[in-house]
């Protein structure tokens, strides 16, 4: 082989190595992209599942699991009508008083029992 | 002014006015004595848009309408769409324990009425009501779709509602907020013993007794002081009648359609709001042993009465001397 071809070959090689370099940094790119967009698609189908929180989802009523990682009703309750175990761990939550009630006496304003 | 919803005034002081309702009574309590007719005005107005919107015993109703046509999307007026988001707020927070599909098992205990007439058939008939072992679980609320946003319900075929459970306590809540915004005074609402408070409070706090029937004061167990928020109690010796297999009563557990078994009479329970403060004292009568659990990881003050008349504070409730 002459010189001549030996630099044929090496520049042939170092344009292949550019070519692959490219495609590989291109294909990390693309990649990356999907990935983006498959999270922000994530997001957005946990922000359209919200205002459906307060409604628990219909999905429990079946045993599957609720649209989405943030699911609503999840209960563990059985299919159909049937009863539910009342053990499920819902996505709202009763709020509690800013203080607990403090013993007190004297007349009273008003009385709290069954009615 | 014309009160069609309430009877004449059972008490009438410079700050405080008590009246009946819905078989029950009414207390409005302000802190200012010139607000007390504007305050009485926006109760009244609230407790008719609600009995309007969400009372199943009136044929006219809109949940009546909403009932009537099941299996499509129905718009909800503004107080209705905040009954059933608050109703089905609650039934999520409670894991379902307080649940507005309970609406067949109740009328199946013989509720099918005002209370006042429910107690009166059943003292004229001698016994009403199916058996209490022939309830049946209730379908359960997260079968039903409601945004809020929007307003839309869409309730599916055999599913009842009803919002006995939370729409006395929201209009608590409704009415003590609107009334403290309206006339900038501090004040207090009961119905049926579910109270809620806004505005600035008096010295010391709003007191409260603390009794197993908010009526009369023959069994009190003790006197707290609330500043903000609710309280609320649930009591299984009051709306009770006589059926067919012994006495039944209001609260229906709705895993099984049926009164829960009897560990607690009275659930006392404070909290950010009195939606939240009776859903707590009802899941509390519906849980039974597992309540105190339920009530202390939830850090929400209680006050249990149990069958016998033994008393349990629970997270942060002052003791009372029955259960110090």
């Amino acid at each position: 082989m002459t010189q001549r071809n030996q630099n044929k070959t090496g520049q042939a090689l170092r344009r292949r190595v550019r070519l692959v370099t490219v495609g590989v940094v291109g294909a990390a790119a693309l990649a990356t992209a999907g990935v983006t967009v498959g999270l922000a698609q994530t997001a957005a189908s946990d922000t359209v599942a919200s205002p459906t929180v307060s409604s628990a989802t219909g999905s429990s009523a079946t045993g599957s699991s609720a649209t989405g990682s943030s699911s609503t009703g999840t209960t563990s309750g059985s299919t159909g009508t049937s009863s539910n175990s009342g053990t499920s761990s819902g996505t709202s939550s009763l709020t509690t008083a800013a203080s607990a009630p403090a013993a007190s006496g004297g007349q009273s304003h008003a009385s709290s029992g069954g009615s | 002014m014309s009160r069609p919803l309430a009877g004449p005034p059972l008490i009438r002081t410079a700050t405080r006015v008590d009246f009946d309702v819905w078989s029950t009574t009414a207390t409005l309590v302000v802190t200012d004595p010139d607000a007390l007719d504007a305050a009485l005005a926006e109760l009244d107005d609230e407790l008719a848009g609600i009995d309007a919107t969400c009372s199943r015993f009136r044929s006219d109703s809109e949940i009546n309408r909403v009932l009537a046509a099941p299996g499509r999307d129905v718009q909800l007026s503004p107080v209705l769409n905040a009954a059933m988001t608050a109703a089905l707020r609650v039934a999520d927070a409670t894991d379902y324990l307080v649940d507005p599909t309970v609406a067949a098992a109740v009328i199946a205990q013989g509720y099918d009425s005002d209370i006042a007439a429910v107690v009166a058939r059943a003292m004229t008939d001698g016994a009403i009501g199916a058996s209490t072992s022939a309830g049946r679980p209730a379908p359960g609320a997260w079968r039903i779709r409601h945004d809020p946003e929007s307003a839309v319900l869409h309730l599916p075929a055999g599913v009842g509602i009803d919002l006995g459970a939370t729409a006395k306590a929201l209009a608590a809540d409704r009415a003590a907020a609107r009334i403290a915004s309206a006339t900038g005074v501090g004040v207090l609402v009961g119905l049926g013993g579910d109270i809620a408070v806004a505005g600035d409070a008096p010295a010391g706090g709003w007191r409260i007794a603390i009794a197993e029937d908010h009526r009369g004061s023959a069994q009190t167990h003790q006197t707290v002081a609330i500043t903000a928020g609710g309280l609320a109690t649930s009591s299984t010796t009051v709306r009770r009648w006589r059926t067919s297999s012994g006495w039944a009563h209001h609260i229906i557990d709705p895993r099984t359609g049926e009164n829960p078994a009897p560990v607690w009479r009275t659930a006392s329970v404070a909290a950010a709001s009195c939606v939240d403060a009776n859903a707590a004292a009802t899941a509390a009568i519906v849980l039974g042993a597992d309540a105190p659990d339920w009530l202390t990881e939830r850090a929400l003050p209680a006050l249990l009465i149990d069958v016998t008349g033994g008393a349990r504070a629970l997270a942060g409730w002052p003791a009372s001397k029955a259960a110090a």
